[in-house]
Formats: C-alpha cells, sequence, structure tokens
C-alpha cells in the first residue's frame, strides 16, 4: 500500500516543494524511499519583486541532475584559488560603466531570453553547455543557473542566483537528497536520450553473432577440441552423449584441462581458471549422481559448481529447516548483490589463487535469484576450503558483493585426484554442518595451519574499535608477503573502502606477522564487525 | 567518538608533504577569518572541541595553539606535524562555529552582494570593513613576514574565505571543507 510523501524546504530565498509516492521498501531503509517523485523549485527570495521570483517544475531525474550540477558547481567554486578569485574579484569591482549595469540589473533578476543573457563575466559556455543544465560564474558573487533543455514555456533558460540563494538552493537539494531515496521509474523522461536506431540494430546484430556462436561452440563433440567450430550436424546423435559432451567441452574452454577424467595436476597458485575448473571437478562426481535424470542444458552444467557452492554459504541450519525461506531470502539478496559495484578488478587480486572472474559473477548472481526448483539442496558437498569462510548470514552487503569470488574460491583439489583430497584432508577438517555454520571452526582449520592468522587477529583486535554507526562488518582482502610484511590492502566494499583509514592497518613492507613458509603466503580474509569482534580466515589454502 | 565523526572524512592516499602544508594553512587561515569576523577567541574553539568530543585531539589554549601554529605561513612555522586527525577534528571544529555563526555570516555576504552590485567597496560597510581590518592585522601580525601580501591581496583572501566560510557553515559543510581542503592540496600545493 502506497503512501503519498509531501516535503517542502524552505530556506530563505527559495522554496523546494517535493512529492510522491512511499515505497513500501521503506520499512527497510532508515531514509523514506519514495517513487513518482515531482519537484517544484520557487526562486523566492524576498529581494525578488513579484515578477522576478522564477518557479521550475520537474520530476525525479530533473531534480538529481539539478542537485549534481549545484553539488558539483558550489564544490568547484570553494575550490578556486585566492588569486582565481582576486581576477574576478578585481574584475567585478571595478567601476567599469559595462559591468555594473549589468550586476545592478541582474541581481535579483532572470534572464528570460537565451538571445539576451546576462553579461557574464567568465566566458561563455560553449554550445553544448547551452544546451544543459548547468551553473557558470557571473562575477564575483552571482552565478547563473542554465536550465538547458528542463527550460519550460513560463520558465526562464537562465536564472541569475546571488551567493546567499545558491546557498540556499544547494542547501534545499542537500537536505532533500540526505533524507529521501528515490527509486528510479522504469520509464525514464522521454527528455533522456535514446539510443539511435542503429545503435539498436547493432546490439541486435552482436547479440545474433554470440548467440549463434554459443549454439555452435555447445552442439561439439566431446573429442573435438581442435575442431571447436564443429557445427551440431556432425556431432553425436544421442540425447546423453550429447549432454555429456557439451559438459566436457565446456570444461575444456573454461578450464584448458586436456582431459576431464585424466588426473588432475596439482594446483597452481594464481591461476584461478584451473582453482576454478578443479572446483568444479570436484563437485561434479556427485553432483552428477544427484542429477543424472535431469536433461540439464549446458548452461546449466556449467553453473552447477558455483550454483552448489553458492548455496553451501548459506546458513545450513535454517535451509534445512526452511528451504522455502532460503530460497526466498536468496531471491531477495540478488538485487542487492547486482546492483551494488562490483568487486575489486582482478588485476588487483592478482596474486590471490582464489578470486573473483567477471565472467563467472552473472552467473553466481543469476543462479542464486533463480535456483531450480528440481535441484536437491546436499551440504555435504561442500568443499573444505569453504569451511573458512564465515557463513553468509553473517555478511552485510558488501560482502554479499563478494559472493562470486566465494563460489569461485571452491576447493583446487576437492576433485578426483587422490593425493589433491588427501592433502585437503590433512589440512582441514572434514567438512560438516558444525563447519559450514560457525565460523571458529573455520578459523580452526585455518589456524592450525598459518599461525599468522592468529597474529593478524590479535594485532587487530588491539587496534579496532568500531564506530558507533557502523552497521554492517567491514571486510578487508590482506596480501601478505612472504616475510610476513603487508603488500597490500583490498577494501571489499565501499563501506570498508571509506573506513579503510581509521581500521589502523600497518604499514605496506613493515613487518607485521611471522614470515610464511615458501615463497608465497595465502591471502587472507579479515572481517571487523560493528560489535567489535575480530575475525580472520584463510581465503584459501595452497 | 571521534572516529565515529571522523570517519566520514576519508583520505584517498597519504598526502603528500606539500599537500599538508597546503592543508595546514588553509586551516589557519578558515579559523583566522572566523576570528575576524565574529571576534571568538580561543575558549570557543575549546568549548566547540568539547562540544564534538574532540578533547582528546584540543584539549587545552596550548594544544590549539600547536595545532594552528603548524601552518607553514606562521612565523616559526613547523613547530608540530598535523596528522590526518588533527586536521579533520579542525576541520569539524571550524565547520561548528561557521555554523553557530551562520547568520553573521549570511549578513556579511548579503551586505557584500549589495555593494558590489552598487559598484561600492566593502570597506564602506561596517561589518565588512572592521572584519577586513582585523583580518588583515591579524595576518601581518601572525604570519611570516617574509610571505607579505598587498592589501589588495588580502583583502581578496578575506573575502574568499568570508564566502568559503558560508558554505562550509551548511549542514554539509565539514565534507564540502574537507573535499576543498584535499582538492586544493592537490591542485594549488
Amino acid at each position: 500500500m502506497s503512501v503519498s510523501v509531501f516535503r517542502r524546504y524552505t530556506p530563505p530565498t527559495c522554496t523546494l516543494e517535493l512529492q510522491g509516492t512511499r515505497s513500501p521498501l521503506s520499512v527497510w531503509s532508515d531514509r523514506a524511499m519514495v517513487k513518482d517523485i515531482q519537484f517544484n523549485l520557487r526562486i523566492d527570495g524576498p529581494h525578488r519583486h513579484s515578477q522576478q521570483k522564477v518557479a521550475i517544475q520537474g520530476d525525479r531525474l530533473q531534480l538529481d541532475d539539478l542537485y549534481q550540477a549545484v553539488s558539483t558547481y558550489v564544490q568547484q567554486t570553494l575550490t578556486l584559488s585566492v588569486e582565481q578569485f582576486q581576477a574576478s574579484f578585481l574584475q567585478a569591482s571595478a567601476p567599469a560603466p559595462t559591468v555594473l549595469p549589468s550586476h545592478r540589473s541582474a541581481t535579483p533578476q532572470t534572464v528570460a531570453s537565451p538571445s539576451s543573457p546576462p553579461r557574464p563575466m567568465a566566458a561563455l559556455p560553449n554550445p553544448a553547455q547551452r544546451t544543459t543544465l548547468h551553473l557558470a560564474p557571473l562575477g564575483l558573487l552571482q552565478h547563473q543557473l542554465h536550465l538547458g533543455p528542463f527550460a519550460r514555456n513560463n520558465t526562464p533558460d537562465v536564472i541569475v542566483l546571488t551567493t546567499t540563494e545558491l546557498f540556499d538552493l544547494a542547501n534545499a537539494l542537500d537536505t532533500y537528497h540526505g533524507e529521501i531515496d528515490s527509486i528510479p521509474e522504469l520509464n525514464p523522461g522521454k527528455y533522456r536520450r535514446t539510443p539511435a536506431p542503429w545503435l539498436k540494430i547493432a546490439a541486435a546484430a552482436v547479440l545474433a553473432i554470440g548467440v549463434g556462436t554459443s549454439v555452435v561452440r555447445l552442439s561439439q563433440s566431446p573429442g573435438s577440441d581442435e575442431n571447436l567450430l564443429q557445427s551440431q550436424a556432425d556431432a553425436p546423435a544421442s540425447v546423453a552423449e550429447k549432454a555429456e559432451s557439451d559438459r566436457l567441452s565446456t570444461r575444456v574452454q573454461l578450464s584448458d584441462i586436456p582431459s576431464a577424467t585424466e588426473a588432475l595436476p596439482a594446483p597452481r597458485g594464481g591461476d584461478r581458471r584451473n582453482n576454478r575448473a578443479n572446483a568444479g571437478q570436484g563437485n561434479n562426481r556427485q553432483a552428477e549422481q544427484r542429477n543424472q535424470n535431469r536433461e540439464g542444458s549446458n548452461q546449466n552444467n556449467s553453473n552447477r559448481d558455483e550454483e552448489a557452492i553458492a548455496f553451501n554459504n548459506l546458513d545450513n541450519d535454517a535451509l534445512r529447516n526452511n528451504p522455502r525461506a532460503s530460497t526466498d531470502r536468496r531471491a531477495a539478496d540478488a538485487p542487492t548483490a547486482g546492483s551494488t559495484p562490483s568487486s575489486p578488478a582482478p588485476s588487483a587480486l592478482s596474486p590471490a589463487p582464489l578470486g573473483g572472474s567477471g565472467q563467472a559473477s552473472p552467473n553466481a548472481n543469476a543462479q542464486r535469484a533463480n535456483p531450480p526448483a528440481n535441484q536437491p539442496r546436499v551440504p555435504a558437498e561442500i568443499p573444505p576450503e569453504l569451511s573458512a569462510l564465515p557463513p553468509i548470514t553473517a555478511m552485510g552487503d558488501d560482502i554479499l558483493l563478494d559472493s562470486s569470488e566465494m563460489n569461485l574460491s571452491a576447493p583446487p583439489g576437492s576433485s578426483a585426484s587422490g593425493s589433491t583430497a588427501e592433502r585437503n584432508t590433512r589440512s582441514m577438517p572434514t567438512p560438516n554442518d558444525e563447519a559450514f555454520s560457525s565460523s571458529a571452526s573455520g578459523w580452526a582449520a585455518g589456524s592450525s595451519t598459518y599461525p599468522q592468522l592468529a597474529e593478524v587477529r590479535s594485532y587487530f583486535a588491539d587496534q579496532w574499535t568500531p564506530p558507533p554507526n557502523l552497521s554492517q562488518p567491514l571486510q578487508y582482502r590482506l596480501l601478505l608477503n612472504p616475510d610476513g610484511s603487508l603488500r597490500q590492502v583490498v577494501p571489499l566494499g565501499e563501506s570498508a573502502r571509506s573506513s579503510t583509514s581509521v581500521v589502523g592497518f600497518p604499514a605496506v613492507g613493515e613487518p607485521f606477522v611471522s614470515s610464511f613458509d615458501g615463497n608465497s603466503a595465502p591471502p587472507i580474509r579479515l572481517f571487523l564487525d560493528a560489535d567489535g569482534q575480530v575475525r580472520v580466515f584463510l581465503e584459501s589454502l595452497d | 567518538m571521534s572516529s565515529s565523526t571522523l570517519i566520514q572524512f576519508p583520505v584517498p592516499s597519504p598526502p603528500e608533504p606539500a599537500q599538508l602544508d597546503s592543508i595546514k594553512a588553509q586551516l589557519d587561515l578558515a579559523l583566522l577569518a572566523l576570528e575576524a569576523l565574529t571576534g571568538i577567541g580561543s575558549e570557543a574553539f575549546l568549548d566547540a572541541a568539547d562540544t564534538l568530543n574532540l578533547t582528546h585531539v584540543v584539549s587545552d589554549r596550548v594544544s590549539l595553539w600547536r595545532l594552528r601554529q603548524s601552518s607553514p605561513l606562521r612565523k616559526g612555522k613547523g613547530r608540530k606535524r598535523l596528522d590526518v586527525d588533527e586536521a579533520r577534528s579542525l576541520v569539524l571544529i571550524t565547520c561548528h562555529l561557521a555554523n553557530l555563526h551562520q547568520e553573521l555570516l549570511r549578513r556579511a555576504i548579503a551586505l557584500l552582494e549589495q555593494l558590489t552590485a552598487e559598484g561600492q567597496p566593502p570597506h564602506r560597510m561596517a561589518l565588512l570593513g572592521d572584519y577586513l581590518d582585523k583580518f588583515s592585522n591579524t595576518y601581518e601580525e601572525r604570519m611570516d613576514a617574509a610571505l607579505e601580501a598587498s592589501p589588495d591581496q588580502l583583502t581578496a583572501l578575506a573575502l574568499k574565505l568570508l564566502i568559503d566560510l558560508f558554505f562550509y557553515s551548511a549542514p554539509n559543510g565539514a565534507a564540502r571543507f574537507w573535499a576543498t581542503l584535499l582538492e586544493r592540496s592537490h591542485l594549488h600545493p
């Protein structure tokens, strides 16, 4: 049920009125979430005569554009050097007759016609600027607000604002922006530029080529690695064989592994593609048994591993008790993850043996949003390394963004390779329900192998004082040098990025923890909780 | 406390020494302008620090003096480094005090607009004249003589700071001030 919202901001020289419809999503936010916003802005300071008062109407997009333009301009004005300001000031205060009348007349007035713009002190905007919403200085204390395409018949193209009016307008817009979350409309205003028709045709052509290429690739036979462009007509006829060959063909392309049935080589740190492929092999054995009666598409086959791992990061107790609720929750999480900025670029994470891949993330999110209804959920298939990660229910939005990385951080060796599996068993406890749902077991698993985890945790336990307004854990990836010094801190999520300076990280290159055996150090995931708790996990074990 | 308040002013990268000098100078000048316009003294700064729970940074007159003395424009410059938290604290104190005196700032700006529109020098109005005189005198009294500025330059500086303080008196003034410090330090170190 919607509730109408009306807000009025009344600084001394302008009035900003907003009306819209309150979104039901407001119950999930501490700020009002409003859709279908319409605004009415009046520049109506007491020093303006009635005919000099201006009113502007528009929708949310126009209001956001106005907010951006004013905010940016104010900041640019503040950033001016004294020399730039002095030049403007001396120019404005010079008793030149050509300037003074302009100032006298322009102070409270509006310019209604583009053919008679006020005399600008700064350079005239270029033609492109004239058609856009922007501000320009007019002497020392006046500012031209060019309404651009938003000007209507009854409003001027340019409004001359004094500094006090600009101050009040900026404050009103800031207050609006701080109080209300607007929900974008599906059908933006028609003044938004739409793509040219040829762009649509080009996009359709690219889509057709992409789909066609994918169909050709998916139709290849299992033994045709060197002949990937073989058409579907040449492939074996059996449906079952075709499904299997599709899966294997995709694996080959993804991982460059010679054959999925051969014993896998030992995982190599830093090779994400191999890690990802190995993870897929590890899960495929049981996943195939589960789904042998299902006539899965090739897409489902290629995503099966990620889907299983994504699921396994959820709170397993809750899933067992209420599978429907868990499915709903994942569906509700998906838009959040999809609407927030992506995780750091892979290049920044390159030393990590595990990490995100831009290609895999959409798949993971799509799987989380639309889990196949007939796919059984078996927590026992969780790879051991994932027990070192905290349950996803303990994570905030920032961490949910990183789910694609966790999905891909499947074990490099939980596959048919006996030696690799044995090594994993030796270094980590056998996965069980407690291990999945308890971060403590994950911590124990990593700390038994790497005492540096305890040192990292001890360091941040002393350093970390959560600010009162922190509502979700801050998450960082710590990349260390083999000698134990800090090499890089990768904040995961916007809140972590903005709080980096208050966490108190040690300086890069200075001694931090004891040195690691070997030539590399595993990446470490650091969680700083709002309740002061510090959690440290290994992202992987090589 | 403070960490919750200061957390909203991130530093994208460790500033260079020249940028730090720029930040220290800008902070001291903003406070100087505020003093010149409102007539407040160190007691008001300490009260603001107390209100903002920043007494661990600005605890007494000596610590305040040391912070302001870090400006490279000051006589006897370089007595103390100014770390990022101290800079943030001074930003918060400045904007808090500017907000308390927002009406006075608005009146001064309105007078300046009026005089400029009439082609009159700002000294014609007592509020602006007193402000400019006090700012110039205090500047020459406290700042390094080697940085001697002409009266026109000091007038422009005082008026620029007056307008800046007006915008810093807004509810989001501290964020604007912090962004301005960083941007100016990059553009005009």
